[in-house]
This record gives C-alpha cells, structure tokens and sequence, in this order.
C-alpha cells in the first residue's frame, strides 16, 4: 500500500490524497496575501515590487498570464525567477517564486 | 524567444525594435542607444567633465555606470533632501553604488542651506514637489558651475520625456516647448544640461539595471503622489501597448519637426534672463530674485 508522504496525506482506510499546495504556503508565511483561495490546484508565489507585498496565486501558464492576473501590461514590469529575467512567454511550473518589479517611477 | 542576435534564450523582449536580446546582447543594445542618443543631439565630448545627478533611483544609475563604461569623465551629484526616512535611504543607496564602482561623489546636504524640503513644504501654500525640483536644479548648476563641470546629465528616459511633451503640448506651454529636449545649451549662467537616456524607455533602464546587479532606491517619494505624471505616463503606454514604437517617434519628431517653430517663437516673445540680485544665478522671474531665494524667504518668515 502507498504511503503518504511530504505532498500527500492519508483520508481514511486505504486512502491517499494530494495536499492542498495552498496549506504548505500558508504553514511557510501565514501573512501571505492569498489571490483566489477558494481555487483548487498548483499554486505559485510572488514578490511584487516596490510595494514588497508577497502574495500567492493560482499558477498561471507563462509570464504573460502571470502579468494579465496581476492586471499588469508588458514592458510595466519586470519578472525575474532565481535572478534570471523572463519573457513573457517563458513557462511557469508549480511551486516557483517569483520576482515581479515594476518599473514605472511615481514620483 | 531567442537573442534576435546571438539565437541564445532571451531575458528581454522589447516590442517597438520587434526584438528579444540574451544578458549580453542586451546590454551592447543598450550601450549603442546611449551612444545614438548622445551623438544625434551633440551631447557630449570625450573631453567634458560631467557632473550625474543621483537620486538614487534606476535611471541616474544606470547613466553614471554606463557613461563611466564608456570612458566618459563622471562625478556623481546627490541632493539630500532631508525628508524623514526617504532621503537617508536614498543617499544610501547612491553612496554604496559609488563606493562599489569606485565613482567620485559629491553630496549636498538642503539642510546646512536652511532648505530642508520638510521645512519647504510647511512654509508653501502651493505643492513642495515643483519647488523641490526647482532647488534641485539650482543646486546641480550652482555646483557645476563652481566645479568646473562641462555638463549636468540627468537620468530622464524616454518615458519622461514624452510624458512631459505631451503634458507640454497638452497646455500648449510655448515656453517649454520652445526648449524641451535632450539638450539645453550652456549659457548665460547655466552649465550645459543633457539626458543621455531620452532613446531608452523606463522598462529598458529597469532591465539594465538588473542586468549591471545596481541595487536602486524605489520607494517612492512620501510628498509625491506623481498623480499627473503617472496618468500621462499611463496613456502614452496604453498607446504604446496598441502601436510599439510610437513613444519614439512622438519625442524623436518633436525634436525635428516641433521645437524649431516654438523656438523661434520663444525667441519673440520670451522673457530674457537676469542675475538674481541675492545669489547671482540667473532668473527670468523679472522681479530682481530668483524663486529659490524666494524659497528661502518664505522659509525664513515661517520660522
């Protein structure tokens, strides 16, 4: 019999279910800002400067989803993945961290 | 996406040059569009000692850097405005980069002036943030001027010039227009002043600056909302978005096609400038002092 282990857990006799990647994230940074929690499925979190708010969101495909779901336009900021800049039509996988800095001075 | 040069993976995507460029390929696009920028406009000689204004941000770094790539003779100039928290941590930032580079560095302290911008903003009834760009402009001249620079280069991008064109051109401002630009002539008291970025867009700089590792003050500042500026600078990319490659030839084409009429009609009916009775710079408010000995005043009957 399969045994859970660190992405899944045990549900009744016999069973065994996938962990809501939502309840790791959580468990990680309670104070995250959560887009969407009632969305099912693999997640992705995110560093959105220079306001410094992480946030996690259901994952989207490609950098270019990902800026549509921050209500982002291209070229108003960059995305980075460990230090590596991305274009937006570059894949995004469950689970990555990523850098969006926008580049639009306020001041 | 691929490097349009090299077939590598691309880190940039620019859609007004319909091209995508690796780390390295990137960074010599960037180099050429400084180089185009300033040889199109004259701006600089190998010989000229130039003083960069720092603010800490992106753009004035990124310039400092890259002209001191290029082999150009480069001082730093950071105003320390002394706002509450911002300003320590933006003339950190500029202090670390030019430690870190091995760059000269001049910083001028507002408050041994009397003109700390907090104290500014409670002695004006009107926004700090035009007075604030007023004393900072003063201050970049009056130390050049007495440094010897050749030229004051600032770290405006394409984005701020066309936001500022089409603010310009929005009110129909001949003054401005007649002299907006990448390049105002040294004379009559001011040093000359360039903006070696004004071909590179907002998002080029940030992507150059990540690039070079330059860590950037990007607070924004806490007396400036930049409301007017941001929703300008909105408009022109929401333009952009739907036609790449319009920003550029709204400036480029002002500098051709525009400027030369409203200078000509400047040279008319413009007001001539005169040495403020109080510090000796030039003024052109026509009533003996300049508005930062204006500033000054108002500051002092405050206290």
């Amino acid at each position: 019999m399969t045994e859970p282990n660190e992405n899944t857990e045990r549900k009744g006799e016999g069973c065994i279910r996938v962990k809501d990647p939502l309840d790791a994230i959580l468990r990680a940074e309670p104070n995250i800002k959560v887009i969407a929690p009632e969305q099912k499925g693999s997640r992705i979190t995110v560093t959105l400067q220079p306001q410094d708010i992480r946030m996690c969101l259901h994952r989207p495909k490609t950098v270019r989803q990902l800026l549509a779901a921050l209500d982002l336009a291209e070229e108003t900021a960059l995305v980075a993945r460990n230090g590596e800049l991305l274009t937006p039509d570059r894949h995004i996988w469950p689970d990555e961290d990523i850098l969006v800095r926008k580049v639009t001075s306020s001041g | 996406m691929k490097c349009k040069v090299c077939k590598d993976t691309a880190v940039v995507a620019l859609r007004s040059h319909n091209s995508a460029f690796c780390a390295k390929c990137f960074k010599t696009f960037f180099r050429r569009e400084v180089e185009r920028g300033i040889h199109a406009q004259g701006l600089l000689e190998s010989a000229d000692r130039i003083l960069v204004a720092l603010s800490g941000g992106k753009d004035s770094l990124a310039l400092m850097l890259e002209l001191s790539l290029m082999g150009y003779d480069v001082t730093g100039l950071h105003i320390d405005l002394d706002i509450p928290r911002s300003s320590a941590a933006a003339r950190g930032h500029v202090e670390r980069f030019c430690a870190r580079h091995g760059l000269p560095l001049i910083v001028k302290e507002l408050k041994e002036e009397g003109l700390s911008i907090p104290l500014v903003k409670d002695a004006l009834t009107r926004p700090v943030c035009s007075a604030c760009g007023k004393i900072k402009r003063h201050f970049f001249n009056k130390i050049a001027m007495e440094g010897g620079f050749t030229a004051v280069a600032t770290g405006h991008n394409l984005d701020d010039e066309a936001a500022r064109l089409f603010s310009n051109t929005l009110r129909w401002d001949v003054g401005y227009l007649s002299d907006q630009g990448p390049r105002l002539e040294g004379e009559n008291g001011f040093v000359r002043k360039i903006k070696p970025l004004w071909r590179l867009t907002e998002f080029e700089t940030a992507n150059y600056a990540f690039l070079m590792g330059i860590e950037n003050h990007y607070a924004p500042c806490p007396y400036s909302p930049g409301a007017t500026f941001s929703t300008l600078k909105g408009l022109l990319q929401k333009l952009e978005a739907a036609m790449p490659g319009r920003k550029l030839d709204f400036y480029q084409g002002f500098l051709t096609r525009g400027r030369p009429a409203f200078a000509r009609e400047q040279a008319v009916s413009g007001e001539a400038l005169a040495p403020c009775a109080e510090c000796g710079y030039p003024t052109s408010s026509g009533d003996h002092i300049c508005g930062v000995c204006r500033i000054r005043h108002a500051v002092r009957e405050k206290a």
